[in-house]
């Protein structure tokens, strides 16, 4: 029994991957995605970087040898910012997008299930929160909570659940007439079971392929608040490194190895959790398959 | 044991509240089932046959509500339960094969943990070993194969599937269960097959049995009685002979002959003229006399009360009765 039921998993498994890698795009954000995310682990290992050394460098330095990305103002090297920045990036991302999804999960599920007057209040909350103009409340947010990098992970993650709470809202209002819901409740199921049990695993597919997405919107939104000046000014994420290029004239003086990479990386990035999403949909919709 | 009735319904009315009014949708229906005794409810889509099903339940939608009447299960009141009593009751004594299998199962949930659940609810402390020992020995009562316990519905049959229902209703050893149009939307063969899997546990298990469709020869393979539904009011209730060979009201008449016989002449099956009353605003007096082709003038006042042709059978009516407007 069990063998057999092995070989159907697997089949099952395999058909998914063959589905995904015979996506080309699906292919290019997951190779994109796996070079950073080797990058952030590896990096500081094979390239060690700590923003409190001595600076070694000329100021503003061209790329040269001893440093491949140049320098920036204070002669600090700038190749080992950008590989620290890819481990910073990615953890206010994923982390910033699990606290925004749980957040979107638990209040579309309660909403769409019990209804009624929770249901409007939880929704006049949620319109609350995407009317709010997002940039602003997110500075004044970390400029209250003061900047470090948990901080900046909790601002995102309470700001960006509202787009989570009405897709898992819409589908939970057409899961929970489906008669398997009714025949649950029937055989003594409470609503916290046939929320927990019968909806959310229907609704997971949708979540999963939403948090892909919310997860580069952190990732944006992280470096948007660096390079306004309220990052964590110790850990060297992208967008901090912007900002010091911005700051300093990089721009103007043409000191192009500042502020390139860290761009170019950052849309990449997120260009990457695009792809990734676009043919996570397809494989999670048939409807868009094509032969 | 003779006298022993299982399931007892009394003057039960259903109402729903809506917007235009109050729905009369069940209205004075009276049945009792004994032991082991099977019963079908008949009649056309949206006359109460659910409803009276789901009343029995305890399932009612929100605007649903019993206005009056009582339904007794094992001499027991069980209309004024609150909802932790139902839960309790529900699926331990009554279970329900749900309409349309395909949709009353989970999709992303394994069979053995759908069947599981039910029993699960309701035994908070058995071990995972004996529920699956419980499920594997449902499976082989259904007949289906204990190696695919751990399948997704999408890997079953309509037929298989329609099987898991009737498993999962039998999770918990119920005195009673109701079938609600256990067959629709399967092709004849299953049907046959699962009219013959049904026969076969009611034999095995003794059990009370409501099966409700609108398909008269389901019922006569199934069921020691019929009662036939007419806009919310049973008009015709009696065993299966009684019903088919020796029928009294006029409705129950025209619903047996749009059946076409196998046997006799070849004809066109009749049908009834007009359409059921508007259960908003029910005709007054009996609910079928502006399409009845026996009508006479007190038919239009007075409702009818039933008169009794022996070996339980009722039926009501005036024509048959011989009441006139004078009586």
């Amino acid at each position: 029994m069990s063998r057999n039921r092995f070989d159907v998993k697997l089949r099952n498994f395999r058909g998914f991957l063959r589905l995904f890698f015979s996506n080309t795009i699906g292919l290019i954000g997951f190779i994109m995605l796996a070079f950073f995310i080797i990058a952030a682990f590896l990096g500081p290992i094979v390239y060690p970087y700590d923003i409190t050394d001595v600076a070694k460098g000329d100021i503003l330095a061209q790329p040269s040898r001893e440093f491949p990305l140049g320098t920036d103002q204070l002669g600090r090297d700038l190749l080992g910012a950008l590989i620290s920045g890819a481990k910073i990036s990615l953890m206010v991302g994923f982390m910033g997008a699990s606290i925004s999804v749980s957040i979107g999960t638990i209040v579309g599920l309660s909403a769409g299930y019990i209804g009624g007057k929770v249901d409007s209040i939880l929704m006049r909350l949620t319109d609350g929160m995407m009317v709010l103009p997002v940039l602003p409340l997110v500075m004044v947010l970390a400029a209250l909570l003061g900047t470090s990098i948990s901080n900046i992970i909790l601002v995102i993650g309470l700001t960006g659940w509202t787009g989570t709470a009405r897709l898992v809202r819409s589908q939970t209002l057409s899961f929970k007439e489906r008669q398997f819901i009714e025949r649950a409740r029937c055989m003594g199921a409470n609503n916290t079971y046939i929320m927990i049990k019968h909806i959310l695993p229907n609704v997971f597919p949708v979540i999963f392929a939403n948090t892909i997405l919310v997860t580069s919107s952190a990732i944006l939104r992280e470096t948007t608040l660096s390079f306004l000046g309220l990052g964590d000014p110790l850990s060297v994420s992208w967008g901090q490194t912007l900002n010091g290029a911005f700051n300093n004239g990089a721009v103007s003086i043409g000191a192009w190895w500042y502020y390139a990479p860290p761009g170019v990386c950052i849309i990449l990035l997120v260009l990457s959790f695009t792809f990734l999403g676009y043919s996570f949909d397809e494989i999670l919709n048939p409807k868009l398959r094509e032969r | 044991m003779e006298d022993r009735n299982i399931l007892k319904v009394e003057d039960l009315n259903v109402f729903f509240k809506v917007n235009g009014g109050i729905v009369r949708a069940v209205e004075n229906v009276n049945f009792q089932l004994k032991d082991g005794e099977s019963i079908g409810i008949v009649g056309e889509s949206g006359c109460g046959k659910t409803t009276t099903a789901l009343a029995i339940m305890g399932m009612l939608p929100g605007n649903g509500y019993v206005d009056n009447g009582r339904i007794f299960f094992e001499g027991e009141d069980i209309i004024n339960k609150d909802e932790k009593q139902w839960q309790r009751y529900r699926w331990n004594k009554i279970s329900m094969i749900f309409q349309g299998a395909m949709n009353s199962l989970n999709p992303v949930m394994k069979i053995r943990r759908q069947i599981g659940e039910a029993i699960r609810l309701h035994n908070p402390t058995i071990t995972k070993g004996e529920i699956n020992a419980r499920v594997v020995e449902l499976f082989k009562l259904v007949g289906l194969d204990e190696k695919r316990i751990n399948y997704y519905p999408h890997e079953f049959s309509g037929g298989m599937k329609q099987r898991v229902m009737i498993a999962m209703a039998l999770a918990c050893n119920p005195k009673l269960i109701i079938g609600d149009e256990p067959t629709t939307a399967l092709d004849l063969m299953i049907q046959a097959q699962i009219i013959d899997l049904i026969n076969d546990l009611r034999r095995k298990l003794n059990m009370g049995m409501i099966i409700i469709t609108h398909d008269l020869s389901i019922i006569s393979e199934i069921c020691d009685r019929v009662a036939v539904m007419y806009a919310g009011n049973i008009v015709e209730i009696g065993s299966i002979e009684d019903i088919i060979e020796n029928y009294k009201h006029p409705y129950t008449e025209k619903l047996i002959k749009a059946f076409p016989s196998i046997y006799g002449d070849k004809r066109m099956a009749e049908s009834i003229p007009g359409a059921p009353p508007n259960p908003l605003s029910p005709p007054k007096g009996c609910r079928f006399h502006p399409r009845c082709h026996k009508s006479i003038d007190i038919c239009k006042n007075v409702l009818p009360k039933y008169t009794s042709f022996g070996n339980r059978h009722f039926a009501a009516c005036h024509v048959v009765k011989g009441d006139s407007l004078n009586e």
